[in-house]
């Protein structure tokens, strides 16, 4: 393996290459902060160009590209709190307080460092640890993936802390939402008011929009009376280092959500979406200051874009090593690999050693080099949205929309949805329901409805179909992690209140 | 207060109709979402008699003035998707978004100011459609023009 890896640095480091690399860099950022233009989209589209490149560059390419584009997602979710990609969903919790505090430039270098950290950690579990992982996968039936979606939903609770109740609402609005169109299992069509044009359901990119963009260019209307739509701070000194040791200092959050989002990356279907809440999740429930999440914290930023970019190798675990995409631009990536005559699988790391190691070790330098990359074109786009005023900056918004939401299936039904949802949105958001738990429930809602019907069909040889969900002890696991999802934040709560009365009297003896 | 429980009886009733179009389903489709709306009528149900007995927060309003912009905002959004098929994707924004531009403008907008917010757009449109087009590939709506 170690003399792959040498022979690996020889393919990579030539001016050619990184050049490659820092291009697909480039082209990843911009396609992941155009909301509506996902990875998969990105990596999909720009496959013809690789097809006259070798298969290592094309997968370095490619590889570059994925990589920039989960990052890339952080800056619009920073600047105009509108997730790039559904990997960024909660990127906007925190990273868009910051910077309407003013520190747009400290959230999107919290983001860089963050995902190169993520980036990092996940390609080191694809070299290293990729066998006994992908097992881990293996491991997850219909039953597991249903118990994976109830515990997702979970989380509802610390992401609507203030208002529990309509968080789960809204949770359940976007459930239903996602039950549209034909359904799954049994292929009948639901719920369509007799639009053929439902039929596909809602697009998940189509939503997020709507429920993101939308409401936030029509806040900025309702503001119209500012000029501008963030405000601009003194621009301080040394702030790329100060922000680099302030995000190096938080290891165990680092760690924890790289790991997070390795685990759910190596899970099929799963994610950056859903690995972005998880490990937010996970960070409101060690932290020790739990009701500081979601005013514009560091510890916010890096659970989210830690999570989502350790994704990246986590989803290609199961990729190499059993021919499974983890994640969709994975799929698209597998398509790569069978283009250029590779079929991934077990054997794929005997058969093509170097072309997978080199491929492994690109990741890793196109992570290092995310870095420079990313401060100069993120500082870029922090300035030019500050000093973009609204009236120019709420069309804007809406013009990505509409550009983001067509591109997805080039259609103009989707942009009809995207801006009903968007309005719908707007007043849902004025009524306290946050586009959060709605977002998490479209995510989950597919996955929740695959595992939980064929679950049920599995279970027709018990005799009792529902004893399927408990049979397993993965399920179990996933049981009690919901239940302490769900408890938490109201243990928490009751116990904070006992602690700081607790300290009053001590304080007053 | 009185805008949760509108909404809550909204929520209601929106999962009754998503119900009553459950009836002629087979199981396997329909159990799931069935699931789900009895768990959004529950919640809704508590959002409803929580109206009653919480004291109310503070009411959610909609100022007139802001609402006049974002009622002519959203107007001409819808209109500018109706018109992609129809002046084709270039046109159609350009104009689109210099109405909006001219809306949310705090004063009173000038000839040179109106063309020079033509002129930026343009040129930001074509990037775009040059982008979308010609490097990725990606159709995007045509009409009389482009």
């Amino acid at each position: 393996m170690f003399e792959a890896i040498a022979a690996s640095f020889s393919h990579i480091f030539t001016v050619k290459v990184i050049l490659m690399i820092i291009a697909g860099l480039f082209g990843g950022l911009m396609s992941g902060a155009l909301p509506g233009l996902t990875a998969t989209m990105a990596v999909a589209l720009l496959v013809p160009f690789t097809f006259t490149m070798n298969p290592t560059e094309g997968l370095i390419v490619l590889g570059a590209i994925y990589m920039a584009c989960i990052y890339g997602g952080s800056f619009s979710a920073i600047l105009v709190n509108t997730p790039g990609t559904p990997s960024s969903i909660g990127t906007t919790f925190d990273g868009y307080p910051m910077a309407k505090k003013g520190e747009g430039e400290r959230a999107i270098l919290t983001a860089t460092f963050s995902s190169a950290y993520g980036g990092v950690i996940g390609v080191i579990f694809l070299l290293f640890l990729s066998p006994p992982l992908a097992n881990v996968a293996l491991k997850f039936g219909p039953p597991e993936y249903f118990w994976m979606a109830v515990f997702g939903i979970t989380i509802i609770s610390s992401l609507a802390s203030k208002n529990i109740l309509k968080g789960f609402i809204g949770g359940a609005i976007g459930l239903l939402i996602s039950t549209i169109g034909i359904a799954p299992i049994g292929g009948d069509v639901r719920f369509t008011a007799g639009y053929p044009q439902l039929q596909g359901g809602i697009e998940l990119i189509v939503a997020l929009i709507g429920f993101f963009c939308i409401p936030e260019a029509l806040t900025m209307i309702s503001n119209r009376t500012q000029k501008f739509h963030l405000t601009e701070a003194e621009h301080k000194g040394g702030i790329i280092l100060k922000t680099f040791f302030d995000v190096m200092k938080r290891q165990g959050n680092l760690l924890r959500s790289s790991i997070v989002g390795t685990i759910v990356g190596i899970l099929p279907g799963a994610g950056g979406s859903v690995a972005n809440l998880v490990a937010y999740n996970e960070a409101i429930r060690v932290s020790k200051t739990p009701e500081k999440f979601g005013t514009g914290i560091a510890d916010g930023i890096i659970a989210t874009e830690a999570s989502n970019n350790a994704v990246v190798g986590g989803g290609m675990i199961p990729l190499v090593t059993l021919g499974i995409p983890g994640a969709p631009p994975d799929a698209v990536l597998y398509g790569v690999l069978l283009l250029h005559g590779l079929r991934p699988g077990p054997e794929l790391f005997t058969t093509h050693s170097e072309v997978v190691y080199t491929f492994i070790m690109s990741l890793f330098v196109a992570t290092i080099l995310m870095i420079p990359v990313g401060v100069i074109a993120g500082r870029l786009l922090h300035r030019t949205v500050v000093r973009l005023p609204i009236r120019f900056l709420a069309p804007i918004i809406f013009f990505l929309t509409i550009i983001g939401s067509y591109s997805i299936r080039n259609n103009v039904t989707d942009v009809y949805i995207m801006l009903t949802l968007g309005v719908i949105g707007y007043v849902l958001k004025r009524l306290d329901f946050h586009p959060g738990p709605i977002t998490l429930g479209l995510i989950l809602g597919p996955i929740g409805e695959m595992g939980f019907v064929q679950a049920l069909l599995m279970g027709q040889v018990l005799p009792n179909k529902w004893m399927i969900f408990f049979i397993h002890p993965l399920s179990w696991v996933l049981i009690v992690m919901s239940l302490l999802s769900l408890g938490w934040p109201l243990f928490m709560k009751r116990f904070s209140k006992r602690w700081e009365i607790k300290e009053m009297t001590t304080d007053e003896s | 207060m009185k805008a949760d429980r509108i909404a809550s009886i909204i929520f209601v009733i929106t999962g009754l109709v998503f119900w009553s179009q459950t009836g002629e389903l087979q199981i396997n489709c329909s159990i799931f979402p069935r699931m789900l709306i009895i768990f959004m009528i529950l919640l809704s149900a508590v959002m409803l008699i929580q109206t009653f007995l919480i004291a109310p927060p503070k009411a959610v309003s909609f100022i007139p003035e802001s609402l006049k912009y974002i009622v002519t905002s959203t107007a001409v959004v819808f209109a500018w998707i109706y018109l992609l098929n129809i002046l084709g994707f270039i046109v159609s924004s350009v104009v689109c978004l210099t109405i909006l531009t001219i809306i949310l403008d705090l004063q009173k907008p000038t000839i040179v100011g109106t063309l020079l917010s033509i002129g930026i757009y343009t040129l930001m449109v074509v990037t775009f459609w040059l982008i979308f087009h010609s490097f990725l590939l990606v159709p995007l709506p045509t009409g009389h023009f482009i």
